[in-house]
Formats: C-alpha cells, structure tokens, sequence
C-alpha cells in the first residue's frame, strides 16, 4: 500500500469515487483524456531574459499558463467534467483558488454540467474578479464562512456537498488532493503541460530542461513535473512559508488522503496563512509527498515577501504581471537560477490566468 | 458478548427501537460534556456515542459548531481518557468512541484503543475510515477487545453492505440523509437492501445522524431500522447550553417514540 493518497471518505462517498476509478481503469478513461488533451490550447515557453540577468545565473523560461483563461486548471478541470458526465453526474463541485473557480466554469458550460464552486469567503474577497468572472459564465458560487475562510474549509464544504447528494454530485479539487482517484486524475488531466513543455524545450533549446519549477497550487503541479520524473531535470515545488506541508508538515488524514499535514500533537489542523490563496491549505498533494520523500523532489517554502519581490521584479524587466501562486514559483525559480550558474536554463510553470 | 450487540439485541426483544446519543466531548467543556452523557443515559439513551473533536469534520452544521466550541478549549484527549472511568460509574449504558482517522492516527491507534478500553469503552466508530482500509484497525480492535462500528451508505448496494457487515461488529451505523422540511421520512427503497444485506450478517443497523424530532426517529424505525443516531439535533440542543434535565427530556422524548405504544 502506498504510504501516501488513499480514500479516508465517510463511506457515502465511496461507491461514487469507486466508480470514478473503475471508469479511468477502463478504456474510457483512455478515451476521456485524449479528448481532453485534444482540446487543449499549447501555451508558450517564454525566455524571461530580463529577468535572467536581474536574477543572475541560469537563462529562466516562462511556462505561460496564465495566458489561457482558467490557465493550467482548465486541463484539470475539462478532464473531470469529462469523467462526471460519463458517470451521468449532474454537478461538478470545485474547491480551489480563483483560476479554477473560472475553469470549473468554462468546463461546465463546454460539457453541459452546472458548476459549483466552493470558496472561502476570505478568497472570495481576494479574488473578487475571479468569482465575478465565474459567475458570469454560469458557475454558482458558495461562499464558505467558517473557519479562517480559505481553501481548507472550501474543501471541507465541497465534500460535504458530494456527501450530501453522492449520485450526482462530482468532486473537482484544484490541486491534486482528496480521495483517490481525484489527485492522480487532476495530475494526469494536467500531465499534457509538462509533454509539451519537453517538446518545447528539445525544440528551443535542444535539451530537456536543468530544472523544472512550479507552484504547489494546482494539480498541474504535480502534471508538468511527472514528464520528467525519470530524468535528470531538477524538479523544485514552490509552497507557502507559512503554509509550507511539504517543508514541515508530519503524517496525516485530510480531506480523503493520507499526506503530510500541518497540525498539532492531537491531530487538528493548523491554520495556515499566506497571501496566495491556492497555497494557502495545510495539506500537501499525495504525490508530492510522495516524492518529497523519496527525494526526488526539491521543496522551496517561500515567504510572501520573497513572492512579492519577485513578482515585482518580473513585472520590471518583462511587463509580465503573475498570480501571487505563481510569484512563489518565479520566486524559487530565481534562487534556483542562481544556484545552477549560465549555462543551465530552468522553467518555471506560471499558474493563475484570466481574472484569477 | 459485545455490549454493543446486546443492547440492539435488548431493544428488538423489547420491540422498539434503539437511541445511540452522540455527545460531543468538551463541549461546552469536558466536565459538562460528560454530565450530559450521563443525562441522555438517564433518558434512556441504548449507546453514549462519544465523540472527538475535529477541526475538519464532514458533519453538518450543528456538530461542526460543537466540535468547533470544544475545539476552543483545547482539553485534550488524555484529560478525556483520565475522565471516562468516572462516567462510567454513573452510567453502565455502553461507551462507543466516535473519531475521525486524523485524531486517532496523532494519538497513536493502539495507545487510544487500548486506554479506551481501560477507560470502560465498548466500541470505536471511524467516520472517514470505509471498510477497504479498515483491515489493521480491525485487528487491533479485536486485540483490545472493542467492537468496530463500521458505516454503510444508501448507495453501498446489497453486496458491499454485506461485505461492511462481515467486518463490522457490535452493530452498524447507516449514514443517510434526511430532510429537514418537517415532512414524513421514509427510507428509499435502495437503503431498505442495504439494511436487510446487513442484518442477513447478524447485526443490527441505526440510522442517523442529521435528526432533529422524535418523529423522525419513529418513521425510520417504522420503515426499517433498528435504532437511530441522534447527532444534529442533540448538537443543537447543546449549543443552547441546556440544564441536564433537558437533555435527559430531550433524549428521553426519542426513547419514547421508538417504543411500543
């Protein structure tokens, strides 16, 4: 058994979740995602050369997601409205930061499922675009008030509502987190970001890259780096400081799966804190845990400062303004950079997109 | 005997149905949380379902909210160990232990089990730990000598609810919802299988844990089951901050409704 994932789900939600899995086990599952691959928009893989200099060590790329509305969790997202049609299920329930929110919605209305969107009412506040947005597009939005009003509870709140109506209701977390199969299919619904940022690399520059750097906000986190999970790239995964799992998290069940959680000697969670809403969550993706533990991943905690000066420095030397998520991983891209020397080139997966 | 087992056993004899209370642990605090325990076994209460707070619980509004006062509190689960033997000495009504996985994994399983079961325990209920992982709690249960309520869902179907029951003991929870409207309930037609796949397996089954009226309990039990848990609406009988003595009304009205006439 693997140490980390699992369905830890009060057993109403079970025989839907089983009957997920069976379903991707199957052909269709083959079949779903090539057609979610097949509509799925390239992005660019964009030299920051400005931002190279000004970070002075390796040549950095940008992998612009967030030049697609609903960015990389669009891939997510698709993906499973894909699947809870298949299954016949009436509703998707997202939970995540405010580019899903906007993904969760475009996927919907693309297959014909009405979208939730559970949010806490903190991130509703931060990301008050987002939700306009998604609600223009036809999601309904749950505004979730408890607790410190932030991913956690969002989360809390969808599966509830799964578990309230589990013959029609559809789990969409953002991140790949939850009971299996939701974090393997979030990754693999995403997993098209990292082939074709290998294309992208053996096209322009002729090698695979040094080092491959995303924020741990979306499911695409874990998809981008997979590709590269058997060479020699390094893979780096970009967490809040304050809300930092993967860093200084132990053992534990949250949310469906067995992953490395903030939370004290009794069990109870921890709450979080950091100004991107997508990382802001005290639990890490089981996959990510996964290979942070294996040490085939590197893990960077960056504080909102460091984000912040990044994302500045970004937007001053290439005009290019990012998600605060994303400001994490510019943030570790730089250090990375540094680290490698000139002759090395690292990418850095830009998640957010649209009003996110 | 499991004394959870023959306390269902008890109720079908007396041809009623049978009230699992669940108290939230500290809430308001630990003292008073455990009096009340003892009040809603004078109301006559089958099974004390105790339950641990978690900061991420899936329950409903009214609990979450217990859990959520308790969790202010901070008592801590040792405290609530050190605490049972003596409500055990005011109540013989059977002790479950209702927790999510997290708590008991912090805690250690076997180190909570087996002080639970010093304490005067008589069964653990694990609501986010379905059958597929339960195996080593199971052993570890049967080692301790404490019964594994396991959970069955509307949408178990026939064959996994007998599969749950096979590895349940002491009786079986069936988690279903139910509407608040003030309407009749009644039990769909796909929870009445699952009910008859698990007594087919010897055990009885209680239904909850979102009732708020005696009615309730009785329609259910009309249409099937053999007792209730009653969470939401004893959670928000406590948020009130109630006397002892409404809480042992409060049960005692469902003890009522679930007996013969």
């Amino acid at each position: 058994m693997p140490r980390f994932g699992g369905r830890f789900v009060p057993e109403p939600l079970v025989p839907p979740l089983l009957e997920a899995t069976q379903a991707w086990d199957e052909d269709s599952g083959q079949a779903l995602l090539a057609e979610c691959r097949a509509v799925r928009r390239p992005s660019p893989l964009q030299p920051a050369p400005g931002f190279s200099t000004a970070a002075g060590g390796a040549q950095v790329l940008l992998k612009r997601e967030d030049l697609l509305e609903g960015g990389a969790a669009l891939d997510t997202a698709h993906g499973h409205a894909l699947l809870a049609r298949h299954l016949g299920r009436k509703r998707l329930i997202a939970a995540g930061s405010g580019v899903l929110g906007i993904a969760a919605a475009l996927a919907g209305r693309r297959v014909g499922i009405t979208a939730e969107w559970c949010v806490g009412a903190l991130d509703a506040r931060r990301s008050a675009a987002a939700v306009a947005r998604a609600r223009e597009l036809g999601a309904v939005v749950h505004e979730v008030n408890e607790g410190t009003q932030t991913l956690k509870e969002a989360v809390g709140e969808a599966l509830r509502r799964c578990l309230a109506s589990p013959e029609d209701a559809y789990l969409l977390p953002g991140a790949a987190i939850g009971p299996e199969p939701c974090p393997a299919l979030g990754a693999s619904f995403s997993e098209g970001i990292g082939t074709e940022i290998a294309r992208q690399s053996l096209e322009d520059l002729g090698r695979p890259p040094d080092a491959i750097v995303a924020d741990a906000s979306e499911a695409a986190a874990v998809g981008a780096l997979r590709p590269f999970l058997q060479g020699m790239t390094r893979l780096v995964v970009a967490e809040a400081a304050e809300a930092a799992p993967l860093t200084s998290g132990t053992e534990g069940t949250l949310h469906g799966a067995r992953t490395l959680l903030l939370q004290d000697a009794e069990g109870q969670l921890l709450d979080p804190h950091s100004n991107a809403p997508g990382l802001d969550y005290p639990a890490a993706a089981p996959e990510l845990a996964e290979w942070r533990s294996s040490g085939r991943l590197e893990v960077m905690a960056v504080t909102d400062a460091e984000a912040m000066d990044a994302l500045r420095t970004l937007e001053a030397t290439e005009g290019i303004r990012v998600s605060a998520e994303a400001a994490h991983g510019v943030a570790a891209a730089r250090a990375v950079a540094r680290d490698l020397g000139p002759d090395a080139f690292v990418v850095v997966v830009i998640s957010g997109g649209g009003a996110s | 005997m499991s004394s959870l087992k023959a306390v269902f056993d008890q109720a079908r004899r007396e041809r009623r149905g049978a009230v699992v209370a669940v108290i939230p642990v500290a809430d308001p605090d630990l003292p008073r949380s455990l009096a009340y325990a003892a009040s809603a076994a004078r109301g006559g209460a089958d099974v004390l379902a105790l339950a641990l707070p978690f900061s991420d619980s899936l329950e409903g509004p009214e609990l979450r909210a217990a859990f959520e006062r308790a969790g202010k509190r901070r008592s801590g689960i040792d405290p609530f160990l050190q605490e049972v033997p003596a409500l055990r000495e005011r109540s013989a009504t059977p002790l479950l232990l209702a927790t999510y996985s997290n708590p008991l994994q912090a805690f250690g399983e076997r180190r909570l089990l087996t002080r639970w079961r010093e304490a005067g325990g008589s069964g653990l209920l694990v609501l986010d730990l379905p059958v597929d992982a339960s195996g080593p709690l199971e052993a570890t249960c049967r080692e301790v000598d404490l019964d594994l309520v396991q959970t069955v869902g509307a949408g178990s179907g026939t064959e996994r609810a007998s599969r749950i029951a096979a590895h349940a003991t002491g009786f079986v929870f069936a988690r279903l919802r139910y509407g608040a409207s003030g309407r009749r309930e009644f039990l769909p037609y796909q929870a009445r299988q699952v009910f008859a796949a698990v007594r087919d397996r010897g055990l009885s089954v209680a239904t909850g844990p979102d009732l708020h009226r005696p009615e309730q309990a009785a329609d259910l039990c009309r249409a099937g089951a053999d007792g209730v848990v009653l969470g939401a609406g004893l959670a928000a009988l406590l948020a009130r901050a109630p006397g002892e003595d409404e809480v042992e009304a409060f049960v005692r009205a469902f003890r009522r409704a679930l007996s013969p006439d």
